[in-house]
């Protein structure tokens, strides 16, 4: 856990402080070095276009983890939002839960694609449909929480001293159903970094002229035999990324719910 | 088992509805998109009645269902044919994957998951965690590059894409979807390891396992009919949600192996701007996916004779 929390630090900062840290412009073509193996000056080699790979990763770290913390924050925000007034309000939640049910068994990647696809690509409207997309996993589990606590007798207290409908939510039921939230949040975030490699990779990202983890490996494709070095390292990037991620999540549901603890 | 069925209806329509209503927010005009820029512009007008265009929404919704009930998808744009046919011509290659891919998961996946519980806390055990986690952090689509690279173009063992149909003879066909599968099926493989382990190890600690071995029954015969019976049940309803994380990654591996499956046809069509062709393997995959989950909770209860849907 502990490992994992460094892992991924180590990532978010040198995506920060990727102009700091790249030795090259990502874009720069350089022709006479193109597809030259890993070797000092260029520790990750260089590609097709003898653009560093390094210098890639840095920048495509950028977009690809901010496209990961906006997933978070609209899905794990809205997701919470929507679950926690489909726990409180019984009306609410017929509406609410059909969605959810019928977003959350449908094929993620297939649904995403699709929504792109009428769209348009762009960096919003992946953010939009891995929204979409995860989001419901959220809602339902918050809804489950809100459920039990709403039954709770300090919820019925609250209502007898008079609380409205609104401090209720926010005082009393949002602060017991944080756990479950903070841990839905890291594994959204994994799965929203696959997600955008995924279909940045496909071609239906964000577009081909910046980089991000899943686009730098389109190009990586046509040159396996020759260049093992343009996938290698960008995906080992991914690999480890979205296994501190998972490492952390697991790491905070043993922690906060120690019901759910994995044997 | 009617009410079951039935209350399958909504989650169809989640995803149809969703469809439907982000073509109607897309900007631009359908018809223009199928005649071009320069069409005239009664020509245009045409086509728009034609194709309902000029109705109010409600009307296009009601229309659209309709066509929907007939299988009337619409015409693909790019190709030039009905959209079912499309989908008809290709659906066999993401079938064939998607079930080799399935049996690939449920052997490994139970396989590990078995013997990890079996031989719980042991560095077997610890391997197959380990490969697990490694299993659910890996993008499919680079996993698929790293086989391609090592097994094709390094060994040779494997052709680097494409697909040999089932009748060019079943072998064959089966070798050019080997690495394909095994890309797929290995890497939910341990999701299902996981899930396998964890319900053997709830089954363990039953108190009627602990009163089998009392009675001085060898373990074996624990093992095999007091605890893997009833611990392998929960694990089929499993297959369900399996099934959807195989489509989805059927998607980005069929465009690995370049496999002239939906799956690549979808992110063609979506290059293409093909509306009505990405609309029409969304929705077909939206049944699919359905009917699938409702077959395996019918088979469930089956199966298991504590569970009566009401």
């Amino acid at each position: 856990m502990a490992i994992a929390w460094i892992g991924l630090s180590v990532i978010v900062v040198a995506s920060i402080a990727a102009p700091l840290l790249a030795p090259a412009d990502p874009s720069y073509i350089d022709v006479a070095n193109r597809l030259r193996p890993p070797g000092p000056g260029r520790l990750m080699g260089t590609d097709n276009f003898g653009r560093d790979i390094l210098a890639r990763v840095l920048y495509g770290g950028r977009t690809s983890i901010s496209i990961g913390v906006a997933v978070v924050i609209f899905g794990v925000g809205g997701g919470a939002t929507l679950g926690l007034l489909a726990g409180y309000y019984r009306w609410v939640d017929n509406v609410v839960m059909r969605v959810v049910d019928g977003l959350i068994s449908f094929p993620a990647l297939v649904l995403a694609i699709g929504m792109v696809g009428v769209l348009g690509p762009g960096a919003g409207t992946v953010i939009l449909a891995l929204t979409i997309v995860y989001a419901p996993r959220v809602v339902r589990i918050v809804r489950g929480s809100v459920l039990v606590i709403k039954e709770h007798p300090f919820v019925e207290a609250a209502v007898s001293l008079g609380a409205g409908s609104g401090y209720i939510i926010v005082r009393h039921l949002l602060p017991n159903v944080w756990s479950p939230i903070i841990v839905q949040a890291s594994f959204i975030f994994s799965f929203a970094v696959l997600g955008e490699a995924a279909l940045s990779f496909l071609g239906v990202g964000v577009p081909a002229d910046v980089p991000s983890w899943g686009n730098i490996l389109t190009d990586a494709r046509s040159y396996l035999g020759t260049a093992w070095w343009m996938s290698l390292f960008p995906g080992l990037t991914i690999v480890l990324t979205v296994l501190t991620l998972n490492v952390i999540g697991d790491g905070l549901r043993d922690a906060l719910d120690p019901k759910l603890r994995t044997r | 088992m009617v009410r079951r069925t039935l209350l399958l209806l909504p989650t169809l329509l989640v995803p149809l509805l969703l469809m439907f209503t982000l073509l109607q927010l897309t900007p631009g005009d359908p018809a223009a998109m199928m005649l071009g820029d320069f069409a005239p512009p009664e020509q245009l007008e045409r086509l728009r009645e034609q194709l309902g265009l000029n109705d109010s929404m409600g009307v296009q919704l009601v229309n659209w269902v309709g066509d929907l009930a007939r299988l009337d998808l619409g015409t693909s744009i790019f190709a030039q044919e009905p959209v079912w046919d499309v989908i008809k011509s290709q659906a066999g290659v993401t079938i064939h994957l998607t079930l080799l891919s399935l049996a690939i998961t449920v052997i490994v996946g139970v396989g590990a998951g078995v013997v990890s519980a079996l031989y719980r806390g042991s560095p077997l055990d610890q391997g197959v965690m380990l490969g697990s986690m490694f299993g659910v952090s890996l993008p499919q689509f680079w996993f698929g590059l790293n086989l391609i690279a090592i097994f094709s173009v390094g060994l040779r063992w494997f052709p680097v894409g494409g697909y040999v149909p089932l009748g060019d003879g079943f072998w064959l066909s089966n070798r050019s979807l080997a690495l394909p599968a095994i890309t797929l099926g290995l890497v939910q493989a341990g999701f299902l390891a996981r899930i396998t382990r964890s319900s053997i190890l709830d089954v363990m600690g039953e108190p009627y396992v602990t009163a089998a071995r009392a009675k001085g029954i060898p373990e074996y015969i624990v093992v095999w009919k007091h605890v893997l019976r009833p611990a392998l049940i929960p694990v089929i309803t499993v297959i369900g949600i399996a099934l959807a994380l195989l489509l989805s990654g059927a998607v980005a591996v069929e465009v690995v192996f370049t496999l002239p499956g939906l799956g690549r046809s979808m992110v063609s069509a979506v290059a293409r701007r093909d509306f009505p062709l990405i609309q029409g393997i969304v929705l077909v995959v939206a049944v699919t996916n359905v009917l699938v989950n409702l077959l395996v909770d019918l088979l469930y209860a089956v199966i298991d004779p504590r569970v009566r849907y009401q």
